[in-house]
């Protein structure tokens, strides 16, 4: 493995990895139809549910 | 069920038994008096941990209560802040030192370099990682609304993290250390914390895997994170060889170039994973608490959970910028660091605007100003270490005091003030008061501990940027001209100045600490609403 | 019930490995190839494992914090340079288990300070700094003198170090103790044998102006006298050390 290979490949492959995991994590995360979950997620800190443990 | 809780116990007391014959071969092999008193320590608590076990083993176990486990947490506040304030004290008087040398009272353990851990210990592990593992504790079993999944776990955990700071903490000035920065503990005190932790790891996971609905809330993701994520640096970056059992001394595995890189690796990470990830945990329960709002966009927060535990492990080598390192390390490290911009402020934004809507508690709550004023130093703080990352930039800063004022932009200014505000939030909580003792010595706190971490950074900003200069000036003729000791000689007042923003943190420190001990010495909260005469409420 | 929650214990155990994979990932692409990229250091001539009385000056160094005030890295910068010489290169700290590049300059680099004072200056400022530079915030260490040398453990530090990869022969860590005695002896009587086992450059003399007594003093000052004085710079390849 010379430096060269490793920094043609980084500069090609890497660059398109990142941005592909980028948007792999954007779209799971703002997908549509998952908003509910987080807006759930968001407000259970202060329903006042967690007084007590549930079991 | 039944199977499961002797498997749990069974790993239990195998470690313990292993730890204490660690710390017997360590009494029984030693040469050195402070090593051989380590060993004591150490199979001495592992002996009072099995007897434990075994009594609770022995006694048919008692029913678990159906309520959360909070005794654990107290004991967690009150180390977390006896370590702040050995932590806080420590620092100043190095502060005092490099201002006055004469302090230096050139005795061995009285020197500068053996003291220097113990501050930096003091405050990122002591009273860090104690306000880190407290606040994991409570917010763990709020938002999976279940009890921690073990009843020895958690005690085993906090009392073999604090054993191990202790073991850090006074083989310093005795002279054990392996002088990587940040991992200074000789391996036997870091097999321990690997035990310790592993430990915390499966406690956590365990009480998540308890919880009532399927979303795990964010602030756990961060604190998982810095557990996992801590586990890794702390074992791949103390790789290293003893001597013997005989000695403290190791030598890393690892030499020159790559044990560099595999330092920053772990030093960066420790700010990235610690000091950042596990208190944008406490910023994400506490904040929404404090101010009675969700987190403002919860999406933007996964997204930038995702960011920075990618992208902060690749940073580290923008502390090896014009140095032995391979060039292509460095570019990467610096790239990355701008990138990591990115999360960090996203997390800032996120902050502001949940705050925004309630700024009246601003002004009225003193523990949301401390929140408040820690996301804006966290912003801060990572705009200035992109900053630095860059190579020209870091021609100037680094070896200079600037990074030192960075560094404590972030831990005074985020990490101390984001701690503090869910302290004197948590407090009230787990001790079940009505309320914190003082809002006023709570406001004191506030701007003691901000003027003492402005005119602390002003003066390390200042400082660092003349000793740069001065370092880089030439005459006409090409000549330096200054030699180093001019810039030695320079740094005079403001290393003054930073002494006393340091003291004024300090004394903010102290009077948090008695504010919270008379909190926990004031009257309990009164459950219902009662008929007759108004108990009496804390003085406010 | 059961099933859900054999779930929701997979999916916590899950994503703590999730956590782990993405976070491993960056450690993995700069530290992996630091080990298998072949210039990563460089040849120079010149570099050797530490004497035992060396090493045991660096333990002490590293015992006392030194890191925190002093640098042992030249950067390429010109006012690096010019100031303190060469640039440090990679192989000048290949055997350096721990590297001790420093990360802060309250006192100056150290990287080639070997040979550029005498001993005795080295002594006496040890001992109390502001006698000799004035305005210096350095702490003293006026107890290395009267502390005497430790050399029962140099067997085993160097065997661990050889574990580390550091090239230590037989030979050299069975006579680790002699060889530490033997380097600070004013007589220079073992000069030969010591120079035959480590090389030309080992400089065998009293270091800490105490005759005949083997002190902390003498192993700190042995260290920092031989510091950035091993490698032949002058015949390096400037292909080479210019990445």
């Amino acid at each position: 493995m010379t430096h060269d290979a490793v920094l043609v490949f980084s500069k090609t492959w890497g660059a398109v990895y990142l941005l592909v995991v980028f948007l792999a994590a954007v779209l799971w995360t703002y997908w549509p139809s998952r908003r509910r979950i987080y807006d759930d997620a968001a407000q259970s800190p202060l329903d006042g549910r967690e007084d007590q443990p549930w079991q | 069920m039944l199977r499961r809780v002797p498997l749990e116990d069974t790993a239990i007391l195998c470690a313990l038994c292993l730890v204490l014959l660690g710390g017997l071969a360590i009494l029984g092999w030693g040469v050195l008096v402070p090593y051989v008193l380590h060993g004591w320590l150490i199979a001495l608590a592992a002996g009072w941990g099995i007897l434990w076990m075994v009594n609770r083993l022995a006694d048919a176990p008692a029913q678990v209560p159906q309520a959360y486990s909070d005794k654990v947490i107290r004991f967690g506040v009150v180390a977390a802040l006896i370590w702040g304030i050995i932590g806080f004290a420590v620092g100043d008087i190095l502060a005092w030192q490099l201002a006055i040398p004469a302090l230096n009272g050139d005795m061995a353990w009285t020197n500068f370099g053996r003291l220097r851990p113990v501050h930096t210990s003091g405050v990122i592990f002591g009273f860090g990682g104690n306000a880190l593992i407290a606040t994991s504790f409570y917010v763990v079993q709020r938002t999976s609304r279940a009890r921690l999944a073990s009843e020895t776990l958690p005690w085993l955990v906090f009392w073999g993290y604090n054993l191990f700071l202790v073991l850090a903490a006074s083989g310093y000035p005795l002279g054990i250390t392996q002088s990587k920065e940040y991992a200074e503990p000789e391996w036997y005190a870091d097999l321990l914390l690997l035990v310790v932790w592993l430990g915390y790891l499966a406690l956590y996971l365990k009480t998540l895997a308890r919880r009532a609905e399927p979303h795990i809330y964010v602030a756990n993701w961060y604190y998982l994170a810095f557990i996992v994520v801590i586990a890794m640096l702390h074992t791949v970056n103390n790789l290293s060889v003893p001597v013997s059992i005989a000695y403290p001394k190791s030598y890393s595995l690892f030499a020159g170039t790559q044990d560099a890189m595999t330092q920053w690796w772990y030093g960066h990470n420790a700010v990235g994973f610690l000091l950042t990830a596990g208190f944008l945990g406490m910023l994400y329960y506490f904040l929404p608490k404090a101010v009675n709002r969700p987190v403002y966009s919860y999406r933007m927060s996964i997204v930038g959970f995702w960011g920075i535990t990618f992208l902060y492990l690749w940073a580290g080598s923008h502390h090896l910028h014009y140095t032995a390192l391979p060039d292509w390390v460095q570019y990467l490290g610096m790239t990355m660091s701008i990138i990591l911009l990115v999360p960090s402020w996203a997390s800032v934004f996120n902050g502001i605007l949940t705050i925004n809507g309630a700024w009246d508690k601003v002004r009225t709550d003193p523990a949301v100003r401390f929140m408040m004023v820690a996301v804006l130093f966290y912003g801060l703080a990572t705009f200035e270490g992109s900053f630095m990352a860059i190579r020209p930039v870091n021609s100037l800063s680094h070896y200079t005091d600037w990074t030192v004022g960075h560094v404590h932009a972030g831990a005074l200014g985020w990490v101390a003030f984001v701690t503090f505000g869910a302290m004197y939030k948590m407090v009230p909580w787990v001790w079940q008061r009505e309320g914190v003792y003082s809002l006023k010595l709570e406001a004191w706190h506030f701007w003691l501990a901000l003027s003492g971490t402005l005119i602390y950074v002003g003066a390390m900003w200042n400082s660092g940027i003349t000793q740069s200069l001065m370092w880089q000036t030439y005459d006409a003729d090409g000549a330096f001209l200054y030699s180093f000791l001019d810039s030695v000689v320079e740094m005079h007042p403001y290393y003054a100045a930073r002494a006393v923003g340091g003291l004024l943190y300090l004394i903010g420190g102290c009077i948090g600490a008695y504010n919270i001990w008379m909190t926990v010495s004031g009257p309990r909260k009164t459950k219902t609403l009662q008929v007759g005469p108004i108990p009496r409420q804390p003085a406010e | 019930m059961s099933t859900q929650h054999q779930k929701l214990e997979r999916n916590s155990i899950g994503f703590a490995l999730a956590i782990l994979l993405m976070a491993s990932i960056g450690g993995i692409v700069e530290i992996a190839p630091l080990f298998t990229i072949e210039n990563t250091v460089e040849e120079v001539e010149g570099m050797r494992p530490y004497t035992p009385l060396e090493l045991a000056g660096r333990d002490i160094y590293v015992r006392e914090g030194c890191y925190a005030c002093h640098s042992q890295m030249i950067r390429t910068l010109r006012s690096d340079v010019e100031r303190y010489g060469h640039y440090s290169l990679a192989a000048e700290s290949m055997y350096d288990h721990p590297f001790q590049w420093g990360s802060k300059r309250t006192g100056p680099d150290l990287a080639r300070i070997g040979g550029k004072y005498s001993d005795a200056w080295h002594v006496a400022h040890l001992e109390a700094p502001r006698e000799l530079v004035e305005g210096s915030v350095m702490p003293g260490y006026a107890f290395l003198s009267d502390t005497r040398l430790a050399t029962g453990h140099l067997p085993a530090a160097l065997k661990a170090l050889s574990r580390a990869g550091v090239p230590y022969t037989e030979a050299q860590i069975e006579n680790a103790e002699k060889d530490a005695v033997w380097q600070a002896d004013f007589e220079q009587t073992y000069e030969s044998e010591l120079q035959e086992s480590y090389g030309a450059k080992v400089q065998v003399r009293d270091f800490d102006g105490q005759p005949g007594r083997l002190t902390e003093m003498d192993a700190l000052v042995a260290y920092l006298q031989m510091l950035g004085t091993l490698a032949e710079l002058d015949t390096l390849d400037p292909e080479e050390s210019s990445r």
